[in-house]
């Protein structure tokens, strides 16, 4: 149990009260702590307090129990989209198609339902697995990695180069993009994070514009599917265009990247466990959706379009709502011992992807890449364990670990 | 048993129809695509019915009818 954070905080304890009465925490998520320390942290921050005002990022609302942060996913009319970014309600960029209103959201979704649909995902697995088998390769016979900068980051951006129809190649370069831009939402090195952005936007401008003067099979390259799709008759704008490509990287990298770190955190340290998998690679469906729920890394964010009086909080329009998922997958009220790991878990309605319109469209893809990597990893690497006694570090925002260094032996 | 699948609820969350395939098919999206329908599940397929149920992460599906 955790009732001081690292800082010798206890998150629990009210600072003041926020609008209408409403108790007011001061919990920033962006902090650093030990694997697993911001889930736990939320653990008890959500026995509290349904609902509280946070004095963080400018000031906002946080829900933490399922059933209401699952309503207002869904209710998308309410919380809208037309900023995600806690800290920002009026962002000067756009992360399309997610900051879209209903009206037009669906029609630029489809386009990208289409292409990461389970069918799809199928027809990518066989190169999918072969390009974890291939990073794999690179250190197996060392006996030792960190699965976090060797394998999580590498293996879903060679996938993703694969879903978009691009060189493989290219692997390096993008891993190198996400890992800056990700510091600097986290607070460090927020210019080379911007540039990082920058230069990805940029790659995609020059990849536009290759594609429009030679455009190659949409059934196999994202870019000229884009550039070929009509949305009510017309061609997606530039702006639009270079946005979708941007926030897929955003989206799809960093994300699959956490989920194999505590994945492999768990098996690591967890060894009848992993032994089970070993012993049953059909039970690895199921651990995976448990994984998922265990470790619901994304703290989505909701703009207020109108007055709301919700879990006894009066929401005004154009306030922020924070709803860290971790906290609704590890709710007592919708999952029995939710904070136990359970592979054989029935009835797991996580939302780890989210939930309502902007359920995460990688969703298949990524549970794909989760079972190739749990599969290919364990069938030659069955045993390992951490390589140390370092602590384990969790960032915050997009929780994952920094590093999770593994040994085997070779 | 009769079960219906919400078209309003349903986004493609790909539950149901990994965990009960004999109920539940994906539509080329990936949504459900017994979405917006309501129909008999034999008494051999009720487990599985139920645990798509009890597995959609949005609630889109519900029992309208045990009998």
């Amino acid at each position: 149990m955790v009732t001081e954070n690292e800082r010798g905080v206890n998150l629990t304890q009210p600072v003041g009260t926020g609008p209408g009465g409403v108790p007011a925490l001061s919990v920033d998520i962006g902090t650093s702590g030990p694997v697993l320390s911001h889930f736990e942290e939320w653990d008890e921050i959500r026995e509290r307090y349904a609902a509280f005002w946070n004095d963080a990022y400018g000031g906002h609302w946080v829900l933490t129990r399922f059933d209401p942060i699952r309503e207002a996913l869904q209710d998308v009319d309410t919380f809208s989209t037309d900023s995600t970014i806690i800290s920002d309600p009026n962002p000067d960029y756009l992360l399309l198609p997610l900051f879209l209103d209903p009206s037009k959201h669906l029609k630029y979704r489809k386009l990208y339902n289409a292409r990461f649909s389970p069918g799809v995902v199928e027809a990518l697995t066989p190169v999918a697995r072969q390009a974890c088998q291939d990073t794999i390769d690179e250190f197996i016979d060392r006996g030792h990695c960190d699965l976090i900068n060797e394998f999580a980051d590498i293996y879903p951006t060679q996938v993703f180069l694969i879903a978009l129809g691009l060189p493989l190649d290219q692997a390096p370069q993008f891993v190198t993009w996400v890992r800056a831009i990700f510091k600097g939402l986290s607070g460090e090195d927020v210019e080379g994070a911007a540039a990082a952005q920058g230069e990805v936007t940029a790659y995609f401008q020059d990849l536009l514009d290759q594609r429009r003067r030679h455009p190659k099979d949409p059934e196999t390259d994202m870019v000229s599917y884009l550039l070929d799709a009509r949305i009510d008759g017309e061609p997606i704008s530039q702006e639009y265009l270079e946005s979708m490509l941007t926030t897929l990287v955003l989206a799809g990298l960093d994300t699959t990247k956490s989920q194999l770190g505590y994945n492999f955190h768990y098996l690591a340290t967890h060894p009848e466990d992993r032994r089970r998998l070993v012993e049953d690679p059909t039970l690895i469906p199921s651990a995976i959706e448990e994984l998922l729920r265990a470790n619901a890394f994304v703290p989505p964010a909701r703009k207020l379009k109108k007055d709301v009086e919700y879990e006894g909080c009066p929401m005004k329009s154009g306030q922020m709502v924070l709803m860290p998922l971790w906290s609704a997958t590890r709710d007592p009220r919708a999952f029995d011992d939710p904070a136990t790991v359970r592979f054989d878990r029935e009835n797991n309605r996580h939302i780890a992807f989210g939930a309502g319109a902007h359920r995460c469209a990688g969703a298949h893809l990524a549970r794909r890449e989760l079972l190739i990597a749990m599969q290919e990893w364990h069938k030659r690497i069955p045993d390992y364990w951490l390589a140390s006694d370092a602590p384990i570090v969790e960032h915050g925002w997009q929780c994952g670990l920094d590093e999770l260094p593994l040994a085997w032996t070779p | 048993m009769r079960i219906a699948v919400s078209k309003e609820l349903c986004t493609g969350q790909g539950r149901c129809y990994v965990i009960s395939p004999e109920v539940f098919t994906p539509d080329d999206e990936g949504y459900c695509a017994q979405a917006g329908t309501e129909f008999e599940v034999p008494s051999s397929l009720e487990d599985q019915a139920k645990l798509g149920v009890n597995t959609c992460p949005e609630g889109a599906i519900s029992i309208v009818d045990l009998s």
